[in-house]
């Protein structure tokens, strides 16, 4: 775990201050730092460890480069880090719409994907580390 | 949940997580998480008796699939969800103010083997490329700001927080209008009469079914027919003029991103691509080795995944008996 704290401070000075979060596509409107209601919630980290930093969003991603993890109510490991392919889990919050989590980016991705179903959790396993983007789905 | 590491492959896989780490250390790289659950499923490359010839699999179902919510399945329990966080809601005072369903409601369903395989319609990839007909969603509104209490009532938190994440707490026991908050509120409360449990992800799919499915995927990639299927499909590639080692690297070539996944090139790559597929029919490889492995890891696996079953079909009747009350 010093490791990667170690590795998580790195890559925040690397992403430099302000410039990360300002060109994250779809930026939070909700509660910073929770899991909320509507939002699919991205962490850095399974639950095995606390889940960590999080990275939350209502409508689709079609890649999630330049979204950031942010530190929040369930810890900053991995705050500062890109969200495109170091997520480890995954909440959806909503309770109408199922999100996918597809391992490659685009509109309508190719490969493996997860169905989180609505108001459901899901730790990525071995695909942790693999998402590129996030789809919706309606299934209320 | 029982731990499925085995003794040997757990530490072997940390040290090579911890070096990982510490090679990139200096980059902005950085890997999540060093011991995610689901990290000890492994089993030896298993025997495939006869690989059928297909140039698609999208009507195909994987083995998995059975201890895996179905699309229908999880419309079914977020109705019934619905229905009962409606009523509660209800009894404080409340009637929805959700955004209405999209039209052509139920949605893009997805099922595993759709797109799985990469390009794999060669009329389809004439017209599209690497990118679709159509997009895998429903166009999901932005949710309008609740009321305070409309919004405590309905998840326990005054801030909308979802404690649906393993070892989350859910909040409740305020009072709005004269009625006391469930923990987790009106959500938390149709959960749990649903049999939502840490054991289903809280209402969703198990996360043994969910790491069979993943792993299954990671070990057919390293699998060596399907490396041979894939070595085969980049001969014939090359014939054609197009220089990749295996279908993901031309899915994933940088430049669709500068040209366009439905560019004229990307029209002519991925007709190639899905016809050099057909050709040495690495569908066909790529689902039974696939099933194989995913079967061989149920097996070894079997008595939590029976488990697992009977909670589906527990969660669906209990599901059914809400909607009909």
């Amino acid at each position: 775990m010093n490791v990667k704290r170690i590795v998580a401070t790195a890559a925040i000075l690397a992403t430099g201050l302000g410039t990360a979060v300002a060109t994250a596509p779809a930026a939070s409107a909700a509660t910073i730092g929770t899991c909320t209601y509507n939002y699919a919630c991205l962490f850095y980290n399974s639950s095995n460890y606390n889940l960590g930093a999080q990275f939350q969003h209502e409508s689709d991603i079609n890649d999630y480069a330049g979204a950031y993890f942010s530190a929040g109510q369930y810890g900053s490991s991995g705050a500062g880090v890109e969200v495109k392919n170091h997520a480890a889990s995954v909440a959806n919050g909503d309770r109408y719409w199922q999100v996918t989590i597809w391992e490659r980016s685009g509109t309508t991705p190719w490969g493996n994907h997860n169905i989180i179903r609505p108001g459901a959790f899901a730790d990525l396993g071995v695909v942790k580390n693999d998402n590129a983007a996030g789809t919706w789905q309606y299934a209320g | 949940m029982a731990t499925h590491a085995s003794p040997l492959s757990r530490p072997r896989l940390l040290t090579g997580g911890a070096l990982l780490l510490l090679a990139v250390g200096c980059t902005s790289t950085a890997a999540s998480d060093d011991k995610p659950a689901g990290a000890g499923l492994s089993v030896a490359p298993p025997s495939v008796s006869a690989v059928p010839t297909l140039v698609q699999a999208e009507d195909k179902a994987l083995p998995i699939e059975a201890y895996l919510l179905t699309g229908e399945q999880g419309r079914q329990l977020a109705t019934a969800k619905n229905a009962l966080t409606d009523r509660c809601m209800a009894r404080f005072g409340f009637t929805s103010i959700e955004p209405p369903a999209p039209s052509g409601a139920g949605g893009a369903t997805t099922n595993l083997t759709q797109r799985r395989y990469f390009v794999t319609n060669a009329t389809e990839a004439a017209q599209y490329g690497y990118g679709s007909k159509t997009p895998v969603t429903n166009a999901k509104p932005s949710a309008a700001p609740k009321p305070p209490a409309y919004e405590l009532a309905l998840t326990g938190s005054p801030n909308g927080a979802i404690a649906i994440m393993p070892g989350q707490t859910p909040q409740g026991g305020q009072d709005v209008n004269g009625q006391k908050v469930p923990p987790g509120g009106c959500l938390g409360e149709a959960s749990g009469k649903l049999g939502a449990a840490p054991a289903n992800n809280n209402g969703g799919d198990a996360q043994l079914a969910l790491d069979v499915k993943d792993t299954g995927w990671k070990q057919s990639q390293t699998d060596p027919r399907l490396l041979a299927a894939f070595s085969a499909w980049s001969g014939c590639m090359k014939a054609k003029g197009y220089n990749y080692p295996t279908p993901m690297a031309a899915t994933d070539d940088p430049q669709w991103q500068t040209l366009g996944a439905s560019s004229e090139k990307a029209r002519q790559t991925a007709t190639a691509d899905a016809t050099c597929k057909a050709e040495h029919n690495v569908v066909g490889v790529w689902y039974t080795v696939e099933s194989a492995y995913e079967t061989a890891l149920i097996e070894q696996n079997a008595e939590a995944l029976s488990a697992i079953k009977q909670d589906i079909d527990k969660r669906v009747k209990l599901a059914a008996e809400a909607l009909a009350s």
